[in-house]
């Protein structure tokens, strides 16, 4: 291997960091490097033979600063009030300095790359500093392993290096993408979607906003695989007849121990022979809860009627709404399906060569997470019960502040929230993924996301943000997260144990998989379409009318 | 004690009186009332007040003064002769006192009624009245909040006649520790006396310099950073430094190395390698020693290391303008000509010779040596010792037709002072017997160039050059006299860049002299550039450049300690290592030194 001289080691170093002089313009930060040095071999514990072994240490650039020692800050006063330009006097231009914190990721023998280990010795000092050939980084990022990558993008500043990370542990040991809005966490999880979706694992795909329809129009570039879009469709049938006690349980106070019993009489007169749609159901609860004698508190009834026609207000706003999105012009051309019964039709969300999209919007955050629970829980329980009904399988969350809220938002009764960590926690055992995609972290249920393995972090200013994110991410360091705020779109950091060590990349955009119809609307021009629009024309017609009657009024 | 008072005095009632008209006409006794304050009979003091030719400040330093029937006078002929010629009807004459009982400065101002009346209504809490303000007679003011508001107006009334420079640069912070450090040098009951004393001898000395007739005088500088660099862009400038290496853990072996660092830039230029040229010069001082020619003793290390940086600093100037001919200016950190009487070959220094070769080597030879420098000692010629080849080189530096120029950052002596007394008194702006008794204060009071200059220039304002002689033959060994003799004389002047911060002395060879008005503005410009530190910022870069910084120097120590120590014990011998290791443990204060307890 022979790498580019980019500085030399200085100072104190420990086996876990050392600082460096640069050499102007020689490397950037994030950029990996290497020193050689000798280190005490591992064979050579015997006190009477001591051996040494040259290796690399590897490290990443995660500080560097420049500085003009000859330059007094003084001078900087002068020239301000002066209005001089620096070179037009005697001050010094030329002697720049570049300093630079290295963090050690580990050391390899040298010319086998493959096998990292963690370094034991401290860094020599006055040692070469060196920028590593594109191969060489290829395979220090690789290691050994010869199982399945994905491929997620470059190494930010060397776009010759690709980045692919081990695919086992996110689709089994969980991941979650995490950046402000703009930073590339959907881009993100569109490119590792795509990855797996080629490699022909079963995605669920749980969409509030309809970020990745894009699948299904360019199903074209996944030959023999399924992408299928769903809206939520709750039907009740014998097995889940108490949806709907659950719905008032999650979308009211609940009922009361009388009315709960009022409730279950009703429950027990409805006779279900197949399954019905959630509303003709509620709209029978009703009914039989008329056909009830009445009681000792003539109140009760009433009370849970009251509590159905607020689930049923609430479904059927919703689902019109969901519906209305569905057909607006943008997203006539995808083919909607009511959504499967997770518990009588798992397969129908969950299958090998098939991206399942689960389209929310439309819903309010109770009501989406509601559903998924529903479809997730079941789902679930299907793996947990080694039924074999459904294969293994990576559900993505977005918008996860949503689903699985922190403490600090005073929503611990978010449906979703228990599923969701039952589901981080032991869904290792049974083939259980999940990839949850969020913009505030600080709002993220920090159980369930420290459980992640692999994190992926993009630019984030909050911090609020930082902070947890650095609390919650072991391998975080200090250095790491001071670079947070700085990423532009689509750079950040991955850590964790898809890859050897965290790596400062930047994601692929598949801008193909995009779809100009949502979150790129031009609204200045749908403003200038409706001033010239029938309703515009209505509006402006009754607004006359108005004007002419109370016109009158005063004359008479 | 040290207080400060006016003195208000009725005009009317000055000159009115038969008894005050005879008084000041006749005994030259300026009367100031029934009281002085602190002021004891025979307090001497120096009085300062503006002439009747506008602008013309005038110092009297022989005033004092006296009690005479139970009744305070100022007597100073000056005083007298001014107060008799002006219209004091209906004005106040004010005495500022500042000073202790037996030493003041007095500053006499005259202050029309609607001065007082003015201050009054701006900070109606004054209430003069009860002062007795405006005096019907005279008044003495003592009340702190009272002397300091009149001081105040009257001081932005006229800044100069009560030297606001000087208190404000004796009162920034980083002179005032400068001062408390200078003040424990002397005696206490002197420390109480030193402002004053300094702020006299200042206001005389200004007076004098801004006397007509002088040729050394106070030169202005018009700031305008867009004038000076657009004057100079495009031409060369070389900034020169040394540093040396000390090797902290070998004892006795320091020194070992030094460098000379040049910066040349060239303002204005846009392309980086064509605007800046950086060259670094070392020097391992060993090798440029003459192996050849001992000397019976080891030479001082401290002297050796002195010796070799004046000459190293001269020799690397000359080499950096023989390759850059086209320098407009070269300058260097510290003075351009050393005192190097004491560098020669004799007890107790024991200097030794520089290595012919070394010399060879950078086109200098016997010959050259000794057409240039006349009488050199010793039979074969020391030719190459130290202060020979010193001569030489500071001999073409003097007629090197590139200006070449020494900075002195704190111009502690008192070269500047002598000279400018010496010269003052030849051209009879003053006395023998008033040089006599300045230097003796001076003297008295370790007053040095840095502190009186301080208060006598302004911000902006030079000394013009004056030729001082650093290297005294009296101090010389006798068959060196006549080498010492031909060390140049510099032209030395002191430029103030800012307030409150000490002037810096700038030594000049001959072609420096011819332009020194453009030496001075290029200074002070480029000082302005560093305005706390107000040292040119052209020699705060190369000082920093050339400068060994301690932790190399500890490096540079640790290693070979550890190197040394290794081959002490690759030898085997017990005995060596031990001494290797006591060698190494030695230390200014170390403890196997230290006496031990009965």
């Amino acid at each position: 291997m022979v790498g580019i001289h980019v500085g030399t080691v200085v100072g104190n170093t420990t086996p876990q960091e050392y600082r460096f002089f640069m050499r102007n313009y020689a490397a950037k930060l994030g950029d990996l490097v290497y020193t050689e040095m000798d280190v005490p071999s591992p064979a050579g514990s015997d006190r009477e033979a001591l051996t040494k072994e040259r290796v690399a240490v590897w490290g990443r650039i995660v500080e560097l600063g420049r500085f003009n020692p000859f330059l007094p800050a003084e001078a900087g006063q002068e020239l301000a009030e002066e209005r001089l330009e620096l070179r037009d006097t005697v001050l010094s231009l030329s002697r720049d300095q570049v300093e630079g914190k290295v963090l050690v990721l580990g050391a390899t023998p040298m010319g086998d790359f493959k096998r990292m280990r963690p370094l034991n010795y401290p860094v020599s000092p006055g040692g070469e500093v060196l920028l590593p050939p594109a191969e060489s980084v290829k395979t220090i990022l690789t290691g050994d392993e010869d199982a399945p990558r994905l491929k997620l993008g470059t190494l930010i500043g060397r776009s010759n290096v690709e980045v692919r990370i081990k695919t086992s542990p996110i689709v089994a040991r969980h991941m979650a993408i995490l950046a402000m809005t703009g930073g590339g966490k959907t881009v993100a999880a569109r490119r590792i979607i795509r990855e797996l979706l080629t490699l022909g694992y079963p995605l669920l795909i749980l969409d509030p906003h309809g970020d990745y329809l894009g699948l299904y129009t360019r199903r074209d570039l996944f030959p023999s695989r399924t992408v299928r879009l769903y809206y939520p469709n709750l039907r009740v049938k014998s097995e889940n007849r108490d949806l709907v006690g659950y719905l008032v349980s999650q979308m009211t106070q609940g009922f009361s121990d009388a009315q709960r019993d009022r409730y279950d009489e009703a429950l027990e007169k409805v006779e279900l022979r197949s399954e019905v749609g959630l509303d003709d159901f509620l709209q029978l609860l009703v009914q039989k809860l008329d056909e009830l004698p009445k009681g000792s508190h003539p109140g009760t009834v009433p009370a849970v009627k009251r509590g159905l026609r607020i689930v049923r207000g609430y479904i059927q706003q919703m689902g019109k709404s969901n519906e209305r999105l569905r057909q607006q012009a943008s997203l006539q051309q995808f083919p909607f399906e009511p959504m499967p019964d997770p518990l009588t039709n798992p397969a129908g969300f969950v299958r090998p060569n098939q991206a399942s999209v689960l389209y929310l919007g439309g819903y309010d955050h109770l009501t989406q997470s509601t559903i998924v629970s529903i479809v997730l829980k079941q789902l679930f329980e299907h793996r947990a019960s080694m039924s074999n009904a459904i294969p293994p399988f990576l559900a993505v969350v977005e918008e996860a502040h949503n689903f699985i809220p922190s403490h600090s938002e005073g929503q611990a009764d978010t449906p979703s929230l228990e599923i969701i960590r039952k589901v981080i926690t032991e869904g290792r055992k049974f083939g259980t993924g999940l990839l949850l995609v969020s913009q505030r972290p600080s709002r993220l249920d920090e159980t369930a996301l420290s459980q992640c393995n692999t994190f992926m972090i993009f630019r984030l200013v909050n911090p609020r943000d930082q902070s947890f994110v650095e609390k919650v991410m072991e391998n975080l360091s200090k250095d790491d997260s001071r670079l947070l705020p700085g990423f532009g779109p689509g750079q950040g950091i991955i850590s964790g144990q898809a890859v050897r060590f965290p790596l400062i990349i930047q994601v692929e955009h598949d801008k193909e998989l995009e779809i100009a119809a949502i979150g790129d609307e031009n609204f200045l021009e749908a403003a200038e379409r409706w001033s010239h629009s029938q309703e515009a024309a209505a509006t402006a017609r009754s607004e006359a009318m108005i004007s002419e009657l109370a016109e009158s009024a005063r004359s008479s | 004690m040290h207080r400060n008072l006016f003195i208000l005095v009725d005009g009317g009632w000055l000159l009115g009186g038969e008894q005050n008209a005879r008084r000041i006409a006749e005994h030259a006794l300026c009367p100031v009332g029934p009281a002085a304050g602190h002021l004891r009979d025979g307090c001497c003091l120096l009085i300062k007040f503006k002439d009747h030719t506008p602008g013309t400040i005038v110092a009297e330093g022989s005033a004092r003064i006296q009690v005479f029937k139970e009744a305070f006078y100022v007597k100073c002929e000056g005083l007298c002769r001014h107060l008799q010629l002006a219209d004091l009807h209906g004005k106040i004459v004010a005495f500022f006192i500042e000073g202790s009982e037996s030493e003041a400065r007095c500053v006499v101002d005259v202050w029309e009624p609607e001065f007082l009346s003015r201050l009054e209504s701006i900070e109606p809490a004054l209430r003069f009245q009860s002062y007795d303000i405006p005096p019907t007679k005279a008044t003495v003011v003592e009340a702190p909040h009272i002397v300091e508001a009149l001081y105040r107006e009257a001081s932005a009334k006229d800044p100069d006649l009560f030297a606001l420079h000087a208190a404000r640069f004796l009162d920034a912070p980083h002179i005032l520790t400068a001062l408390f450090s200078h003040l424990f040098s002397m005696r206490t009951e002197e420390n109480i006396h030193f402002p004053i004393v300094v702020k006299k001898l200042a206001e005389q000395l200004r007076a004098s310099l801004e006397t007509a007739g002088s040729k050394i005088r106070i030169g202005q500088i018009r700031k305008s950073h867009l004038d000076m660099w657009s004057e100079v862009e495009g031409e060369r400038f070389a900034f020169v430094d040394g540093g040396v290496a000390r090797i902290a853990s070998l004892p006795g072996i320091e020194p070992l190395a030094l460098r000379v660092g040049v910066y040349s830039v060239r303002p204005g230029v846009e392309e980086p390698e064509h605007r800046e040229q950086w060259s670094m010069h070392p020097y391992v001082i060993g090798d440029l020693l003459d192996g050849g020619r001992r000397l019976p003793e080891r030479a001082d290390p401290k002297r050796l290391q002195e010796a070799a940086r004046y000459t190293l600093e001269a020799l690397t100037a000359l080499l950096h303008l023989r390759e850059h001919p086209e320098t407009r200016a070269l300058l260097i950190h510290g003075p351009l000509v050393n005192a190097f009487q004491q560098y020669d070959e004799g007890p107790p220094n024991y200097v030794p010779f520089l290595a012919p070769g070394f010399l060879n080597k950078i086109g200098i030879d016997e010959g050259k040596v000794s057409n240039k420098v006349q009488h050199i000692p010793g039979e074969p010629s020391m030719w190459n010792q130290f202060m020979a080849i010193y001569a030489y080189l500071m001999q073409l530096i003097d007629e090197c037709t590139i200006p070449v120029v020494g900075v002195v950052e704190r111009p502690v002596g008192r070269a500047v002072t002598t000279a400018v007394m010496d010269r003052l008194e030849r051209e009879r702006v003053f006395t023998a017997a008033y040089k006599e008794a300045a230097i003796e204060k001076i003297e008295q009071y370790d007053i040095t160039d840095d502190f009186l200059f301080g208060c006598i220039l302004k911000e902006g304002e030079y000394l013009t050059p004056i030729e001082v002689d650093k290297n005294l033959e009296v101090r010389a060994r006798d068959r060196w006299k006549p080498v010492v003799a031909q060390y140049p004389r510099p032209s030395a002047m002191l430029v103030k860049s800012e307030e409150s911060n000490f002037p810096f002395r700038v030594e000049m060879n001959r072609a420096a002299a011819e332009v020194s008005g453009f030496i001075a503005r290029f200074l002070y410009h480029t000082a302005r550039l560093l305005p706390r530190y107000a040292f040119p910022v052209g020699l705060d870069i190369v000082d920093k450049y050339a400068k060994v910084p301690d932790w190399l120097s500890r490096g540079v120590s640790a290693s070979l300690s550890a190197g040394m120590l290794r081959r002490a014990m690759n030898t085997g011998d017990p005995r060596l290592v031990s001494q290797v290791r006591l060698l190494l443990a030695r230390g200014p204060r170390d403890f196997f030194f230290r006496p031990k307890a009965q």
